[in-house]
C-alpha cells in the first residue's frame, strides 16, 4: 500500500498542476462540469494504467528473476520522474490566458498526454508484484479527487506554485525509485 | 446591465493601472488584479481574455473611448489634447507599461489603438476622392505610427519640460505638413 501512494503521489502532484494550469484558464464552471472533466480525465487515467500493466506482462518475460522485475520497475518509476522534472524545467513562460474553446475532447488530450507517466507507472505496478485492480481503483478515486481539486484550485486562485508542485511530484518518484535500486541492488 | 458591465471593466482596468505602479506588468496575477477590484478570479475572464487584453482595454479607454465624440471637422486637435493631458495625469503608468515588450507589446498596443481613433476621423471627414488608392486603414496606420512617436517621446520627457499644449502643437504642425514641405524649394 504505502508503495503503491509512493508512486501515486508524484503522479497525482503531476496531474494536479496540469489541471490547475487548465482551470486558471476558464471561466467559472458549473460544479457538474468540474465532475465531468475529473471523471473523464480518471477514466483516461485508468486506460493508460491498464495498458501499462499489458505492456509489463509482455517485458516481464524477458526479465529472469524477481529482483531484475523489481529493478526494472523501479527504474521505470525513476524515468517517469526524471521526464516530470525535466518536462517542469523546460515548460515554457505560463500565461493565464482563457481558453474559449476547452471541452472534452481537449480534455482527453490533455489526460492522454500527461497519462504517459501513469502508463510507466501501470508497467512498474505489475513488476513490482503489486496488485493491480485495487491499485487501478485506488488510482480511478485519487485522480478524480486531484483532477477536481486542481480545476478548483486553478480557478480561485491561479497556477501559482505550480513549477514547486510539479517538481515535487517528480523528485518524489525519484528519491522512491533510488530507494528501491538501493533496498534491492544492494541486497 | 451594460452599465454594470462598463464599470467593472473600468474597475478591472483600475486594478491593473495601480499594480503596474508597483510591480512588473509580468509579474501581476490575474488573482491579484481580481483581488483589488474585489471580485472573484473567475470575474476577470467575464471581461478580458487575459491581462494585455485588459491593458489594451486601458490604452482604448484614454485614448479612443474618451475622444469618439470630439473627433469634430476642425481637425485632431482637440482629442490629441485630451490623449496627451491623460497621458500627463497618468505618466508613471505610462512609463511602467512600456517596459511590456515582445510579442504583444504596449508600444503595438498605443499605435493600434491610435490608429483606431484616426480610422474614425478619416471615416467621418476624409475626402473620398482625394488619392483614392490609399484607403482609410492604410492612411490611419500610417499617421499612427508618427503619432505614437511623439506619443512615446512626451511619456519620457521629463515632466514640466514640455507642456501638453507644447507637444499639441508640435503634432499638429507634423500632420499639417508633408515630408516635402521641410525641404528647400
Amino acid at each position: 500500500m504505502i508503495n503503491t501512494l509512493f508512486i501515486f503521489s508524484g503522479l497525482l502532484l503531476d496531474s494536479f498542476v496540469v489541471m490547475m494550469e487548465k482551470g486558471a484558464t476558464l471561466r467559472r464552471q458549473p460544479v457538474k462540469n468540474l465532475l465531468l472533466y475529473s471523471l473523464v480525465y480518471a477514466a483516461v487515467t485508468a486506460v493508460m494504467f491498464m495498458i501499462g500493466c499489458l505492456l509489463s506482462f509482455a517485458l516481464s518475460s524477458f526479465l529472469p528473476d524477481g529482483k531484475t522485475e523489481t529493478l526494472t520497475a523501479a527504474a521505470l518509476i525513476n524515468i517517469a520522474g526524471v521526464s516530470v522534472v525535466v518536462k517542469t524545467l523546460l515548460s515554457q513562460k505560463y500565461e493565464e490566458r482563457l481558453d474559449r474553446h476547452f471541452g472534452l475532447k481537449s480534455l482527453v488530450r490533455l489526460a492522454a498526454l500527461s497519462g504517459i507517466h501513469i502508463l510507466i507507472a501501470g508497467m512498474s505496478f505489475s513488476l513490482f508484484g503489486l496488485k493491480v485492480l485495487p491499485a487501478l481503483l485506488l488510482a480511478c478515486g485519487l485522480f478524480f479527487a486531484a483532477v477536481f481539486a486542481g480545476l478548483e484550485v486553478g480557478e480561485e486562485l491561479g497556477a501559482g506554485y505550480r513549477r514547486t508542485i510539479s517538481l515535487s511530484g517528480g523528485v518524489l518518484m525519484i528519491l522512491f525509485s533510488l530507494i528501491v535500486f538501493v533496498r534491492y541492488g544492494l541486497g | 446591465m451594460e452599465n454594470r458591465r462598463g464599470h467593472m471593466k473600468n474597475e478591472l482596468a483600475e486594478s491593473l493601472r495601480q499594480l503596474m505602479l508597483r510591480s512588473l506588468f509580468e509579474k501581476i496575477t490575474i488573482r491579484q488584479i481580481c483581488e483589488r477590484a474585489g471580485v472573484i478570479r473567475a470575474t476577470f475572464y467575464n471581461y478580458f481574455d487575459d491581462k494585455y487584453d485588459c491593458l489594451d482595454w486601458i490604452v482604448y479607454h484614454d485614448m479612443v473611448e474618451k475622444n469618439e465624440d470630439r473627433i469634430n471637422m476642425n481637425g485632431m486637435d482637440s482629442p490629441v489634447y485630451d490623449v496627451l493631458e491623460t497621458i500627463a495625469e497618468n505618466r508613471a503608468f505610462y512609463r511602467a507599461a512600456y517596459n511590456v515588450i515582445g510579442q504583444n507589446s504596449f508600444e503595438d498596443m498605443i499605435r493600434g489603438n491610435l490608429a483606431k481613433l484616426l480610422k474614425l476621423f478619416f471615416d467621418r471627414y476624409r475626402k473620398p476622392s482625394y488619392l483614392p488608392s490609399y484607403d482609410n486603414e492604410l492612411l490611419a496606420a500610417y499617421y499612427a505610427n508618427g503619432l505614437a512617436f511623439c506619443v512615446r517621446q512626451f511619456v519620457f520627457e521629463k515632466e514640466g519640460c514640455t507642456s501638453v499644449e507644447s507637444t499639441r502643437r508640435m503634432i499638429s504642425s507634423l500632420m499639417k505638413n508633408s515630408f516635402y514641405d521641410y525641404l528647400q524649394q
